[in-house]
C-alpha cells in the first residue's frame, strides 16, 4: 500500500522494501533477522540485527 | 520582599537547566514553580528520548528530571514551590502568590521566563462533558498520579503527543478505540505510530469529532470524515463507544508574563503562535528578561534544556559571573547542538522558524 506509514500508522511491506536499509536477499537467506521498524519518509529507517551468538544488537547504518 | 540575583519562573527542563548553569557559575538563583514539585512535564515522560547521546537519547524523561533535580539540589538552588507568579512590574519585580495563602514580591536583577506551554482545546458539542481532557492531562493522570482516566479512549490528534499518550494509555490498561487526525496524513514519528498501529488501534485520517454524547460523562462520540477543505462530509458519521476523549491538538506557549513585562512579540505559527522576540542569548526586548523553552516556541524537552542553558549562561554573564568571551563561546557551542536537534525531516521547519526569530532579534534587540 502506498503511503501506508502516514495513513495507517505502520509501513507496508512495499515501503519497507523501498528502504535502502532493508536486508538484502543474501542476508535473508542466512537465517532469521529481526527488523525493528523506525522508518520515516525521506530518511530511511534504522535496522537492528540481532546476533544470536554474540547476544548483542548491532545498528546497521 | 525577597531579593535575588536571578529569578527563574518555571522549574521544568528549561528552568532547571538555566538554574544549574547560572548556579554553577556562582549566581544566586531562585527557582519559582506553581507546582508542588519541580520537573515540569519531565516526570510524566516515561518514554526514552530521541536524538544523540549528548541530548540524553535513550534516557527516559523521568530519569532526566531526576538528574536535573539532583544537580540543582547539589548546587543549592533555592526553590519556591506552589508559587504562582501573577505579575511582573518594572521588568524586575515578580508578584508571587505562595500556596494560595500569601503574596510576596521577588525583586530580581535578572529574570528568566521558562513558563512552558498549555494544551490547546478543540470545541465540539459535548466537549464540556467530564471525560474530555487534554492528552497531556491524561498522561499526568496515568504516569504521575497512577489514575486511569477511562477504559475506552478516543484520541484526537496524531502528532507525537497523541500517539505517545495513546500507547501509554494502553500500557496503563485502557483500550484506545481509535486515533483521529483531521489532516489527510498522520503527524507523529513513524516509530510511534507504528507501535500503536501494530497494537491494533485504527487511525482515521481526515476525520474529526462531530459531537460527544453523555448525561454526566462521555458515553459515546460521533466522528465524521472531512473533505480536503476540512469541511464535514454529511453521511460519513460513525458512532464510537468511548468513555474518554483525549485532545492532542497542539500546544500554545504560555506568554502572559512576557506580555505583562512589555516584551515585543512576533507571530510564528510553526512555533506555536505569538512569541517573545529573542536573540541568540535568549534575551528578550526588555532589559533583564530572558526566556527559554516552550515560551520561545513549542519544541521538545531536549531543545528546552539547551535553551535553558543558553539563558542561564547569558544571565550569569550579565550578572558578572561569566566573561563575555566565555559566554559567547558556550553560546555558540549550544547553538551548534540546537541546530543538530533541529535537523532532518521533522526539524527543518523549526530550524527555519528559529532562524527567522533570531534574525528578528538581531534587528530589534
Amino acid at each position: 500500500m502506498e503511503n501506508s506509514l502516514k495513513i495507517t500508522g505502520a509501513p507496508s511491506l512495499e515501503e519497507l522494501h523501498r528502504s535502502p536499509a532493508y536486508p538484502p536477499e543474501d542476508r535473508l537467506k542466512k537465517g532469521p533477522i529481526a527488523i525493528i521498524e523506525c522508518i520515516e519518509e525521506n530518511i530511511g529507517f534504522l535496522l537492528y540485527e540481532y546476533k544470536k551468538n554474540q547476544q548483542n544488537v548491532q545498528l546497521i547504518p | 520582599m525577597i531579593q535575588t540575583e536571578l529569578a527563574i519562573v518555571g522549574a521544568g527542563p528549561a528552568g532547571l537547566s538555566a538554574a544549574i548553569e547560572a548556579g554553577r557559575a556562582g549566581a544566586e538563583v531562585l527557582l519559582i514553580d506553581e507546582n508542588a514539585r519541580p520537573g515540569g512535564q519531565l516526570f510524566k515522560q516515561i518514554h526514552k528520548f530521541f536524538g544523540s547521546r549528548a541530548h540524553k537519547a535513550g534516557t527516559r524523561g523521568v530519569n532526566i528530571g531526576r538528574e536535573l533535580l539532583k544537580e540543582s539540589e547539589e548546587l543549592g538552588i533555592h526553590t519556591c514551590l506552589k508559587g504562582e507568579v501573577c505579575g511582573i512590574e518594572e521588568g524586575q519585580n515578580l508578584w508571587v502568590v505562595i500556596d494560595r495563602k500569601r503574596s510576596e514580591i521577588v525583586k530580581a536583577r535578572k529574570i528568566i521566563l521558562a513558563t512552558g506551554a498549555t494544551e490547546n482545546a478543540t470545541a465540539f458539542p459535548g466537549w464540556d462533558l467530564p471525560g474530555v481532557m487534554g492528552a497531556g492531562a491524561a498522561q499526568t493522570m496515568i504516569n504521575v498520579n497512577r489514575v486511569l482516566p477511562g477504559r475506552k479512549v478516543l484520541m484526537l490528534g496524531s502528532g507525537n503527543v497523541g500517539v505517545i499518550v495513546a500507547y501509554q494509555l494502553m500500557q496503563a490498561g485502557a483500550q484506545v478505540v481509535a486515533v483521529l487526525e483531521a489532516a489527510p496524513r498522520l503527524g507523529g514519528y513513524g516509530v510511534h505510530t507504528a507501535k500503536v498501529s501494530r497494537a491494533g488501534v485504527p487511525f482515521h485520517v481526515s476525520h474529526t469529532i462531530k459531537q460527544a454524547f453523555g448525561y454526566d460523562h462521555v458515553e459515546a462520540v460521533e466522528i465524521v470524515e472531512l473533505d480536503s477543505s476540512f469541511n464535514q462530509i454529511p453521511g460519513t458519521e460513525k458512532i464510537l463507544d468511548v468513555d474518554t476523549v483525549c485532545l492532542a491538538t497542539g500546544l500554545t506557549p504560555l506568554t502572559e508574563l512576557a506580555w505583562l513585562a512589555g516584551c515585543e512579540f512576533k507571530f510564528i505559527p510553526a512555533l506555536g503562535g505569538h512569541l517573545p522576540i529573542h536573540d541568540d542569548r535568549m534575551h528578550t526586548t526588555r532589559d533583564n528578561i530572558f526566556i527559554a523553552g516552550d515560551i520561545s516556541g513549542i519544541e521538545e524537552a531536549s531543545t528546552a534544556m539547551e535553551e535553558g542553558r543558553l539563558a542561564g549562561i547569558n544571565a550569569a554573564c550579565e550578572l558578572g559571573y561569566i566573561s563575555d568571551e566565555e559566554a559567547k563561546l558556550r553560546t555558540k557551542e549550544i547553538w551548534d547542538s540546537l541546530n543538530s536537534l533541529r535537523s532532518g525531516y521533522f526539524g527543518l521547519k523549526r530550524r527555519n522558524s528559529k532562524d527567522l526569530m533570531l534574525q528578528t532579534g538581531k534587528e530589534v534587540i
